[in-house]
């Protein structure tokens, strides 16, 4: 029998009838369901529209550019656990970034920090993703959505699905990288990646030219580390390749390593070096 | 006041006391009122209209007409036995030559036997 057949109705007498409750119900959770996603929707464009590029004017990235910063660069190590993950951070103070391909000579002493930027492709040896150094494109992909923008030594960090940043470095000649995002806005951004390692990221806080390039101590999984990295009061966080890396800073004139294998070095291996 | 009620097509009317009808069945676009002698008269409705016309023309009296299910109006003066069991509604009167036996639902006859104990508690 179907619905119906189970009702009753008293004549004369505004009943709401099971079946209508239930179109009620039904109407009434399209509605909401209908709402929410708006919603999100909104919620979720303006997310991104925040760490979009176009909402970044184009003046903050040149007020962020320091024509003498290449002799005031200040390095500063901490050390600090979040959430039972031990980090070592390196706040770069004035720092002047640049994307380069190939090893940065380890004896320069103007070279502060420098560490590995995009990934390279064991077999083919090709860079993954989008990758633009002073407006000549050497790779592309958009897989990875975590965006390092760099123009004139300036730094941005943020999330870019589409085509805007590498037109921005078309019309700047200015550099980028992708890699995976970590940190958005102050919230965790969710990745697949599996296992753990030692991890790096390149990290900004709100309203802070500073630069941060932290380090796990110990082997984490990605959203531990994410996790850390929102913690610890980074608005935007992106990966950098970890493990045992080959990497190095200067500091007091000595040369130290952040990593030291060469296991993946290849001659399109990119660094970003500040300076 | 007794209320009557008038069924009337193309060409003839019927007029009916209210508390005359026991029950209406409905088969798909015809419906047959039982009256308490226990005759029938069969119009070319379906329960809706005939629902309908109840309700327009008994107004507040229509209240003494429950439809149960999609096929059956029954005049609850009239109910003299609900067994869930047997998933039968007996309907018997004084007036009533014998008695009808009709069945419905089980969930339908749950909600009429909670709805006439909710009258003994007003």
């Amino acid at each position: 029998m179907s619905r119906e057949d189970d009702e009753i109705q008293v004549l004369g007498e505004k009943t709401t009838s099971r079946k209508k409750i239930k179109k009620l119900c039904f109407l009434i959770t399209i509605i909401l369901i209908i709402l929410c996603s708006a919603g999100y929707l909104i919620w979720n464009k303006r997310i991104l529209n925040n760490t979009h590029l176009k909402n970044i004017p184009e003046t903050q990235i040149q007020v962020m550019h320091h024509p003498d910063s290449v002799h005031n660069c200040l390095i500063d190590i901490t050390a600090d656990t979040i959430n039972d993950v031990p980090l070592t951070i390196f706040k770069l103070t004035g720092a002047y970034a640049q994307l380069t391909i190939g090893l940065p000579d380890t004896t320069d002493q103007q070279i502060v920090l420098a560490l590995p930027a995009a990934d390279v492709r064991k077999d083919k040896l090709n860079i993954l993703g989008d990758f633009i150094i002073n407006g000549k494109r050497l790779g592309s992909g958009k897989r990875k959505e975590g965006c390092v923008l760099i123009n004139q030594g300036a730094l941005w960090l943020g999330l870019d699905q589409t085509d805007e940043s590498c037109d921005y470095c078309n019309l700047h000649q200015a550099s980028m990288f992708r890699q995976y995002p970590l940190v958005i806005n102050g919230q965790v951004y969710s990745n697949k990646l599996k296992g753990k390692s030692l991890r790096r990221a390149i990290a900004k806080q709100k309203n802070n030219e500073d630069i941060y390039i932290v380090t796990s101590n110990q082997r984490e999984s990605l959203h531990d580390f994410s996790e850390a990295l929102a913690d610890h009061g980074f608005s935007n966080a992106i990966y950098l390749p970890g493990g045992d890396a080959f990497g190095f800073y200067h500091k007091n004139g000595q040369i130290h390593y952040i990593g030291s294998s060469m296991d993946y070095i290849y001659p399109n291996s990119s660094f970003i070096i500040f300076k | 006041m007794e209320q009557t009620i008038i069924i009337s097509n193309i060409n003839e009317l019927v007029r009916i006391k209210a508390e005359r009808i026991v029950y209406i069945i409905s088969d798909g676009n015809y419906s047959t009122l039982t009256l308490h002698d226990r005759s029938e008269h069969v119009c070319t409705f379906n329960l809706s209209r005939m629902q309908k016309i109840l309700e327009t023309q008994l107004q507040k009296e229509a209240s003494q007409f429950i439809r149960i299910g999609k096929s059956l109006i029954i005049n609850k003066n009239y109910i003299y036995k609900i067994n869930l069991s047997k998933q039968t509604l007996t309907l018997s009167d004084i007036k009533i030559c014998g008695s009808f036996t009709l069945s419905a639902s089980k969930e339908a006859l749950k909600q009429l036997k909670n709805y006439l104990e909710s009258d003994i508690e007003l």
